[in-house]
C-alpha cells in the first residue's frame, strides 16, 4: 500500500524541521528588504527577548501534551522572580534564591495539578485562578514597586552579561530545550507522561497511575517557570510583580505553533523552542517595516489560529485518505 | 481431564437497579477456545471487567492455576498473564506501535528509553503475526481499524498472556481479515493459551469453539461442549427467554395504511447499506438487532446528524430536499437520542428551561420571554407526562431517569411532532417507569403520531410495536408483523439467519 506523497502534510509532519526553513526564509528576507534587520544587535535582541518564552514554553510543553493546560506560568514566573529576589537581598546568596523560586514555582505548579487531578476541576479554571492569585501576590509582598538588586549578582551575569560573545540569556535556550527535550523523548517517564495525555485510559489499564503523573507535568512546568523567573530578574534587572505581560499567551502559541496538540499525547520541546523563536521573530519584522507594535499581539493570534487550522485540517483529510 | 487454568466461581456484580452477574461460575482450560454468548446486557462485558480489573465483583471468587486471586486493577490483572482485546481500543494515537506495545512497562538501556529496542521486538511479533507491512515505528493513528486491533493482539501477545479475552474482535474485519484472525487464534491455542471469546456471530462460535457458555440476565444458562450435533438454534435457546418484566398496554389503534414516512436507499461506508424504512400513520415500528448492527447509526445518518453516502427521505409522499435535523425537525420529524443525559438534556439546568430550550416562540412575546406564559406552558407539560416530583426549577440531574425521558418527550411534544424516533427510550429506567413510557406512546398514537422505536430488548419490542423490522450487518434482513412475533425467530433474525424469504 503506498501513499501518495504529499508535501504539505509531510511539512506538518516534520515541525520543527518547516518552523525552522519558514524562520530562515523570513530571515533571508527582512535581511534583503530592511536595513537594520541583519545586525547583531537586533538579532541578539530577537534571541534575548524569545528566551524566556522559551523557557516557559518547554515546561508548558510537558502541560499541554499530557493532556492539560496552564494559563498561570507567566505570573507563576512573576511571584517566583520577585521572592527570588527578596531572598536575595536578604540572603546575597543566588543559589538560594534560584533554589527558593524554583521550589516556591514547582509547588504552585504542582498546586495546580493536585486541584485538577485530585477534585477534578477544569484545569482552565484552576490555573486561570492560579494565575491571579499567583500576580496578585506578587503585588502583595511587593505592595507594587520593583525590587533592585546588586549587579553583582549571579542573576545579573545571567540577565545582562556575554559568555564567548553570545548573551548567557541566549545560550540558555539551547541548554533548557536540551534538558526538556531529554526528559520528555528519551526517558520513561516522558513518554508515560505524553501517554496520559494521548489516551488517559489505554494509560491507566497499562498500569499507569494517571493522576499522578498529571500532576508531575504541572510540576516540571512549574520548575521550568522557576528558573525563568531567574531569567527575568536579570533580564530586567529587577524583581517587577507586573512583568508577566503576554509572555504566558506566547508561551502556549508557540507550544502549539510547534506541533503539541491540545489534546495532548504529541509534541516535542524542541518544536516549542523553534515556536518560540518564531513568534519573536514575527514581532520584530513587524518592527522592521515599522508596522504599529499594537499590532503584534494581533498578529500573533492570527498566526496561532491559522496553524490550528491547518492542523485539523490536514488532519481530517488524513484521516479520509484513510478509508 | 486438564486442569483448569481460570476459574471464576459465583461471581455476583450488581449496579445500581441492576443486577449485571448473578452467581456466574465460569471456566477455561489450557489450549482451549471458550466462547461467551448473550445478548445486549447479558453480563458479557461485565464479566470481562473483572477479570480485567476494571471493575471488582461484589461476590464470588477468581482462581488462576487454582490459586484464588485479588484482581484490583489492570496491572494486576497483566502480571497476572490476562490479556484482553476489548471492543473499544485503548491506544494512544499520537504514540508509534511499538510505544503502544510496550506501554507501562517500557524498556530501558542506560536509564533512558530504549526505543530501538522497543521498536525491534515489536516487529518481531507483527512479523510472527503475519504483519511484514507494516513498521512498529508508524504512529497508530495512520492506522486502519482492524490494523489497530492487530496492536492490541499484540499487546496481549507481548506480555505472554496465558488468558487472552477476545471481545467482539471480528465486529470491524473484513472477511480476510478475520481468516487471519482466526489462524492467529489457532496458533495460540496450539501454545497452550486458554482463550475467551465472546462474539455475537453464531457461525464463528460454532467453526471455533471447544466449548460454549450462555449469559442472559446476569445468569449463565448452560456451559456445553461444542460438536458436528450442536446447530445454531441450540445456542439462540441458550440467549433468549428473557423474563417479561413490564406491562405493556394493549395497543388501542390501528396502524392505517397511509405512509407517513419514508427512508430509501440509505447507505453509508461499511456501516450500513440500503435501508429502507416504510413507517405508517398511527404506527409503532421496532428496530431491533445487536449492538454494531447499525441501527442508532442508521437512524442518526436520516435524521442528518450523521452523513450518508446515499439516501432519500420522503415525508406525506414529498422528497424532503436538504437532509438536516432543522429541516427534518419542520417536517415534524424528531428524535430522541440514545444518549439521554449527553445528547438529550441539559443536565446541570433546571426541567423547565430544559422544556422551554427549543420552544422559545412559545413563551416569548416580541423576543422576550414572557413568564406567565412560560409558566402555563411549563405546567401543561408536567401535567401531560405528569412528571414526578412535579417541582419544573429542579435540575434535570436530580430527576430519576424515566422522569428524564419524559423531559425529553415533552419537550419534543410542544413541536407538534408527527413523527417520533426513540433510540432505547426505556434503557436504565425501572419498571414503573418503563410503563408509563409504553403508555404514552400508545396515547401519542392515538393522537395520529407514528412512532419508530429502536430497542436492544426483545421483549419490549413484542410488546409494544405493531411491527419489527430487525438489523443485521447494517442491513434490514428481516421484517415480523405483530401476529408472526416470536423470540426465537427474532433472534435467529439478530443473529443473520433469515426466518421470511427475502
Amino acid at each position: 500500500m503506498k501513499k501518495k506523497f504529499n508535501l504539505f502534510t509531510w511539512l506538518l509532519d516534520k515541525r520543527e524541521l518547516s518552523l525552522t526553513l519558514l524562520i530562515l526564509a523570513m530571515a533571508v528576507i527582512l535581511s534583503f528588504t530592511t536595513d537594520t534587520f541583519a545586525t547583531r544587535d537586533n538579532i541578539f535582541n530577537i534571541f534575548k527577548q524569545a528566551a524566556i518564552t522559551a523557557v516557559l514554553a518547554c515546561g508548558l510543553t510537558f502541560i499541554i501534551s499530557g493532556g492539560g493546560i496552564d494559563l498561570s506560568v507567566a505570573n507563576n514566573m512573576c511571584l517566583a522572580s520577585v521572592v527570588l529576589c527578596m531572598v536575595y537581598n536578604a540572603t546575597q546568596s543566588d543559589i538560594l534564591a534560584l533554589l527558593v523560586g524554583v521550589v516556591l514555582a514547582a509547588t504552585v505548579g504542582a498546586l495546580n495539578g493536585v486541584l485538577v487531578t485530585k477534585l477534578g476541576l477544569p484545569p482552565f479554571i484552576v490555573t486561570l485562578g492560579m494565575s491571579n492569585i499567583a500576580s496578585g501576590l506578587a503585588l502583595v509582598v511587593t505592595k507594587g514597586y520593583p525590587i533592585n538588586f546588586s549587579n553583582k549578582s549571579l542573576m545579573f551575569t545571567v540577565g545582562q552579561k556575554s559568555l564567548f560573545g553570545i548573551p548567557i540569556l541566549i545560550l540558555l535556550i539551547p541548554f533548557f530545550t536540551l534538558i526538556g527535550q531529554f526528559v520528555l523523548r528519551k526517558t520513561v517517564l516522558g513518554n508515560r507522561l505524553q501517554a496520559c495525555g494521548g489516551n488517559p485510559v489505554a494509560a491507566s489499564l497499562s498500569g499507569l497511575n494517571v493522576a499522578n503523573l498529571k500532576i508531575l507535568t504541572y510540576t516540571i512546568g512549574g520548575i521550568f517557570a522557576g528558573f525563568a523567573a531567574f531569567m527575568l530578574a536579570g533580564r530586567i534587572n529587577s524583581g517587577n510583580p507586573s512583568a508577566a505581560g503576554t509572555v504566558g499567551m506566547d508561551a502556549i502559541c508557540a507550544v502549539v505553533v510547534g506541533g503539541t496538540s491540545m489534546a495532548g499525547g504529541g509534541g516535542t520541546v524542541v518544536g516549542a523552542m523553534v515556536g518560540a523563536i518564531l513568534m519573536q521573530l514575527i514581532k520584530n519584522a513587524l518592527i522592521q517595516y515599522e508596522v504599529s507594535m499594537y499590532w503584534q499581539t494581533a498578529v500573533i493570534g492570527i498566526v496561532l489560529v491559522c496553524v490550528c487550522a491547518l492542523d485539523l485540517v490536514t488532519r481530517k483529510a488524513g484521516e479520509a485518505g484513510q478509508k | 481431564m486438564t486442569e483448569n487454568i481460570l476459574e471464576m466461581k459465583n461471581i455476583s456484580k450488581s449496579f445500581p437497579g441492576v443486577k449485571a452477574l448473578d452467581q456466574v461460575s465460569f471456566d477455561l482450560r489450557p489450549g482451549e477456545i471458550h466462547a461467551l454468548i448473550g445478548e445486549n446486557g447479558a453480563g458479557k462485558s461485565t464479566l470481562i471487567k473483572c477479570l480485567g480489573g476494571q471493575q471488582m465483583q461484589d461476590e464470588g471468587d477468581i482462581y488462576i492455576d487454582g490459586k484464588k486471586v485479588e484482581i484490583t486493577n489492570a496491572k494486576v490483572s497483566r502480571d497476572y498473564g490476562i490479556g484482553i482485546i476489548y471492543q473499544e481500543f485503548n491506544l494512544v494515537p499520537a504514540f508509534t506501535i511499538a510505544e503502544n506495545i510496550y506501554l507501562g512497562r517500557e524498556y530501558k538501556k542506560n536509564g533512558m528509553i530504549d526505543r530501538a529496542g522497543m521498536i525491534r521486538d515489536a516487529d518481531e511479533i507483527l512479523n510472527s503475526l503475519g504483519q511484514e507491512n507494516i513498521s512498529a515505528n508508524t504512529p497508530v493513528f495512520k492506522l486502519s481499524t482492524s490494523q489497530q486491533q492487530m496492536i492490541e493482539i499484540c499487546k496481549a501477545i507481548s506480555t505472554n498472556s496465558r488468558i487472552v479475552v477476545f471481545d467482539e474482535p471480528t465486529a470491524v474485519l473484513t472477511q480476510k481479515e478475520t481468516e487471519l484472525l482466526f489462524q492467529i487464534i489457532a496458533r495460540l491455542k496450539e501454545q497452550g493459551v486458554g482463550i475467551i471469546y465472546i462474539t455475537h456471530r453464531l457461525d464463528e462460535v460454532l467453526q471455533l469453539s471447544d466449548r460454549i457458555t450462555g449469559l442472559r440476565d446476569g445468569v449463565v444458562t448452560r456451559t456445553i461442549n461444542n460438536g458436528p450435533d450442536v446447530t445454531k438454534d441450540d445456542l439462540v435457546a441458550m440467549m433468549v427467554g428473557r423474563k417479561l418484566d413490564a406491562y405493556y398496554p394493549a395497543r388501542t389503534v390501528e396502524p392505517s395504511d397511509e405512509v407517513i414516512f419514508e427512508a430509501r436507499n440509505f447507505s453509508y461506508r461499511r456501516i450500513f447499506s440500503d435501508v429502507n424504512i416504510k413507517l405508517h400513520k398511527s404506527e409503532i415500528l421496532g428496530v431491533c438487532g445487536l449492538v454494531g448492527a447499525g441501527r442508532t447509526e442508521t437512524m442518526k445518518s436520516i435524521f442528518g446528524v450523521l452523513p450518508h453516502d446515499s439516501g432519500e427521505v420522503f415525508i406525506d409522499g414529498k422528497k424532503v430536499e436538504h437532509i438536516s435535523p432543522h429541516e427534518l425537525i419542520k417536517h415534524g420529524m424528531v428524535l430522541l437520542p440514545e444518549d439521554r443525559k449527553n445528547e438529550g438534556l441539559s443536565l446541570m439546568q433546571t426541567a423547565a428551561i430544559n422544556l422551554c430550550i427549543p420552544n422559545f416562540d412559545q413563551i416569548s412575546k416580541r423576543g422576550l420571554v414572557d413568564s406567565r406564559l412560560r409558566s402555563k406552558f411549563v405546567d401543561k407539560f408536567f401535567n401531560l407526562l405528569s412528571v414526578r416530583p412535579p417541582l419544573p426549577n429542579r435540575l434535570a440531574i436530580n430527576f430519576s431517569g424515566g422522569n428524564q425521558q419524559k423531559l425529553i418527550i415533552a419537550k419534543w411534544l410542544a413541536r407538534n411532532p408527527r413523527i417520533l424516533v426513540m433510540d432505547e427510550p426505556t434503557r436504565g429506567i425501572d419498571v414503573n417507569a418503563k410503563a408509563e413510557i409504553y403508555n404514552i406512546m400508545n396515547e401519542l398514537t392515538e393522537q395520529g403520531m407514528s412512532i419508530i422505536m429502536i430497542s436492544s430488548e426483545m421483549a419490549e419490542l413484542m410488546g409494544v410495536c405493531d411491527r419489527i423490522m430487525v438489523m443485521y450487518e447494517g442491513r434490514f434482513i428481516d421484517e415480523f408483523t405483530r401476529d408472526e412475533f416470536d423470540e426465537q425467530n427474532l433472534a435467529r433474525a439478530q443473529s443473520g439467519i433469515r426466518v421470511h424469504a427475502s
